[in-house]
């Protein structure tokens, strides 16, 4: 015989749709009565009948509450026109702030929500003063619920009622706002001002709704229980010994770096100069402040993103919370975003400032969590001060950790780094260095300290450290502005021989680079000849005269071309310049080759039946060791032929033999040859390919084309 | 425990049912014992409303039995009066007996007119 089952639908919503804790009495009581034969007509008003009776006492027993959040909710419109006017202010504020979009929205909308959670954390605050007696028997976990909760829901809850409210009645109430003074919002009680009301009414409602003195029943409350569990030891020392200790350092490291992986792409992302020229002090100050949250949010939310894996060991670990794993990290994470500035800078800077950051999350991490797995991987106490070998008797060993000889090196290492301008590697070291040291320099506090306790410790640390890494960023936005400042006081310079000549003397008084805070691309023109003064004499083109010998001799006046990529030509942004390769410093500063060519365009094309050969005569002022090739490239820019590569040749005075020799500038004739069966039937322009070995790599050698000689077939 | 709270009509019915039923005090029994004494059915939401309102007194405890497959495998919650409650049912027949005394002879033709 098939057993009746009630509605499932009716069973759902009794266990999910009634208010307050409800245990499986009544469900089963009313199982039991529908199984002796009960309708399920009666079933379903049971059913409803319970949920609504479950609310009807919810809300009896919430009923100061009801008032309450009424009364205070009644100020909503009042309070909107105050946030008006503030927003009003931050406008003109905003001018003086010279704030650059999406940062003057932001600040805005950072001003809107913050105005609302005052009123909302104010009404909280006065509903606990109300009620000293429960707030005194709550935890203070308990008490600070509500808050959070309202910071929660506020903003879907106000754009709920935005949505919903546009449509019931599109385009919604026509109100003109300014007009809504604070006297005025108070008692006003028209639509618009209760639909104001709304989303701060329900959001007070729910914020406090588990705040009322509830009944609960004494958990030891089963007649036929089995007998209970020991209580669990106050807080263990580790997370559960099924985890393997390699398992645990495996994932804490995995948690710090995808950390500090996310707020590094976040301040990447996020974190950039301003657009003025000469922003303010509370501009620049109210951006680092951004960034740094920026950094802090970032790295919580990266390592967030893994604490709640269902594989992470520590997900419910007592003993270290998340909040106190992202505190501890985040005094670290909030140096990132001035590190990232500061790389945009190719600023020595960011070494520094890497190097800070790294020391203070390595002390950070070692103090707070390090008692987590350590432990529980060798069994054994923590040394404690005056427990271990001291002085003399340390000397006689040799010393085993390999920590010693990692920091040396990776200082030594860094150092290096720095002298070849690869900042990058240098904070990369420096930082690896820093944690290091600060991980083993540092004594773990081990179980002395509960979780509680060592919140507060990571939360005065990151309050401590919070204005230091502010100004540390503000600082990094000036040096930044600064820096872009000259560049474009060098770029702005007018390009007249005179004003040329000062924009290069500029331009060498530094050096020019590439990468980070350098150009993408560079192009250099030869420095312009004095003006000829004497009469031009039009000579015919020796190549196409009948019966002449004589070469044609064009004298070198193309662009050289730093680029690097030597499969693009110079972008738009390139910079130019009017210099000789000769005068300049051109290296790069972010790892990538530069690539160095000189073009020649023709004024009218040679027949490749007329030109047997190309000489080219170069100048050699490169010092540095290493052997530099050219490379010769004609090609017909009246056609979609390809350039003919005529081949590359050494320049004699870089190799070995020669370079030893070589004490002063010197001049060479390159010859190529030109075949009679090349692909081209003509040619009108000239490109030299520079083609250093590894020495030259990063730095431009120091090479000038003079002349092209072309000889006759 | 305030001494000038009174039992609601309700409340001293339920008290006084689970005091009948003893053991076996428990949703379905006394919803039963109300509707057969009371004439008309009885929501068992409203009787658990009620217990759990007199338990926040302090005037009934409960306990959770064993779950059974008649019910869903739901357990069942039995209710047992305590001191308070036993006090504060005399203390409500006392006074509603002296109330009674205090009244003349009540005749049906007397309440009918």
């Amino acid at each position: 015989m098939n057993r009746r089952e009630p509605p499932l639908l009716a069973t759902w919503a009794l266990e999910h749709l009634a208010a307050g804790e409800r245990d499986q009495a009544l469900t089963g009581d009313l199982l039991e009565v529908f199984h002796q034969d009960e309708s399920r007509a009666w079933y379903w008003h049971q059913v409803l009948s319970a949920c609504a009776l479950s609310w009807l006492r919810a809300l009896q027993a919430r009923g100061s509450l009801l008032v309450f959040a009424i009364a205070w909710s009644a100020a909503a419109p009042a309070w909107t026109a105050v946030i008006d006017r503030t927003l009003h202010n931050a406008r003109i504020l905003g001018g003086t702030w010279q704030m650059d979009w999406p940062f003057s929205s932001l600040s805005r909308f950072s001003i809107w929500i913050a105005l609302n959670f005052v009123f909302l954390w104010s009404g909280i605050l006065v509903y606990f003063l109300v009620q000293p007696r429960t707030v005194k028997l709550l935890p203070w976990k308990e008490v600070r619920r509500p808050f959070l909760v309202a910071a929660a829901i506020l903003i879907p809850l106000y754009f709920w009622t935005f949505i919903l409210m546009n449509l019931v009645d599109y385009p919604g109430v026509a109100v003109d706002r300014a007009s809504v003074g604070v006297v005025s919002g108070l008692i006003d009680i028209r639509m618009w001002a209760n639909v104001v009301r709304m989303p701060y009414f329900l959001t007070l409602l729910f914020a406090l709704w588990q705040f009322v003195p509830r009944f609960t029943r004494p958990t030891q409350d089963n007649v036929h229980a089995t007998p209970p569990a020991p209580p669990s030891l106050p807080e263990q020392a580790s997370p559960p010994p099924t985890v393997e200790p390699a398992d645990l350092v495996r994932f804490f490291i995995l948690l710090v770096s995808a950390g500090l992986l996310n707020a590094m792409l976040a301040a990447v992302i996020l974190c950039h100069l301003p657009n003025a020229h000469t922003p303010s002090i509370s501009s620049l100050t109210m951006r680092a402040i951004f960034y740094v949250v920026t950094g802090a949010l970032g790295g919580v939310f990266g390592t967030w993103l893994y604490w709640k894996h269902p594989s992470c060991p520590f997900r419910d670990s007592t003993v270290l919370p998340f909040p106190l794993f992202a505190l501890v990290c985040a005094a670290g994470w909030v140096w990132v975003p001035p590190v990232v500035l500061f790389f945009e800078q190719v600023s020595p800077g960011a070494a520094l400032v890497a190097t800070i950051g790294a020391f203070i999350l390595g002390v950070g991490l070692r103090s707070t969590t390090e008692f987590v797995f350590v432990p529980a991987a060798s069994g054994q106490p923590w040394p404690l001060y005056g427990h271990t070998d001291l002085f003399v008797d340390s000397l006689y060993r040799p010393p085993l950790d390999a920590h010693g000889y990692i920091i040396a090196l990776g200082l030594y290492a860094a150092g290096a780094a720095l002298l070849a301008h690869s900042n990058y590697t240098a904070a990369a070291l420096l930082a690896l260095t820093a944690f290091l040291f600060g991980w083993k320099v540092t004594v773990p506090r081990g179980t002395s300290q509960s979780a509680r306790q060592a919140s507060r410790r990571a939360a005065t640390r990151l309050a401590r450290v919070v204005i230091p890494a502010v100004l540390v960023t503000a600082w990094a936005l000036l040096e930044g502005v600064a820096h872009r400042n000259h560049l474009a006081e060098v770029e702005a310079l007018p390009l007249s021989p005179d004003a040329a000549a000062s924009r290069d003397t500029a331009r060498r008084n530094g050096t020019t680079s590439f990468g980070p805070g350098g150009f993408e691309s560079l192009i250099l023109w030869p420095t312009p000849p004095k003006k000829q003064i004497l009469a031009p004499i039009p000579a015919p083109n020796p190549l196409l005269a009948l019966g002449s010998k004589r070469p044609l001799v064009i004298r070198f006046d193309g662009d050289y071309r730093y680029v690097q990529n030597p499969n693009q030509p110079p972008g738009p942004h390139a910079h130019k310049s009017h210099a000789s390769p000769l005068q300049v410093n051109i290296h790069s500063n972010n790892g990538v080759g530069v690539f160095m060519s000189a073009h020649q365009e023709l004024a009218s094309p040679i027949p490749i039946s007329r030109c047997r050969e190309i000489q080219v005569e170069v100048a050699n002022e490169d010092n540095r060791q290493g052997m530099i090739f050219l490379g010769l490239l004609i090609k017909d820019s009246s056609s979609h032929k390809d350039a003919y590569f005529l081949g590359q040749q050494l320049i004699a005075s870089t190799s070995p033999i020669n370079f030893m020799i070589k004490m002063a500038p010197v001049s060479e004739s390159l010859r190529f040859k030109i075949p009679a069966g090349a692909s081209l039937n003509k040619f009108d322009e000239i490109t030299v390919l520079i083609l250093p070995d590894i020495e030259h790599q990063f730095v431009a050698p120091k090479i000038a084309i003079r002349q092209f000689e072309l000889l006759r077939r | 425990m305030n001494d000038r709270s009174f039992l609601g009509e309700f409340e001293l019915m339920l008290l006084l049912t689970i005091v009948q039923l003893g053991d076996d005090a428990y949703g379905v029994p006394i919803s039963r014992e109300l509707e057969r004494h009371r004439g008309r059915s009885v929501s068992v939401g409203s009787v658990y409303a009620a217990l759990e309102r007199l338990e926040g007194k302090g005037l009934v405890t409960s306990t959770l039995g064993d779950p059974t497959p008649e019910r869903g495998g739901k357990a069942k919650r039995y209710f047992l009066i305590t001191k308070e409650g036993m006090r504060q049912v005399r203390e409500t027949r006392r006074v509603l007996t002296k109330l009674w005394k205090t009244v003349p002879d009540l005749k049906s033709d007397m309440l009918e007119g």
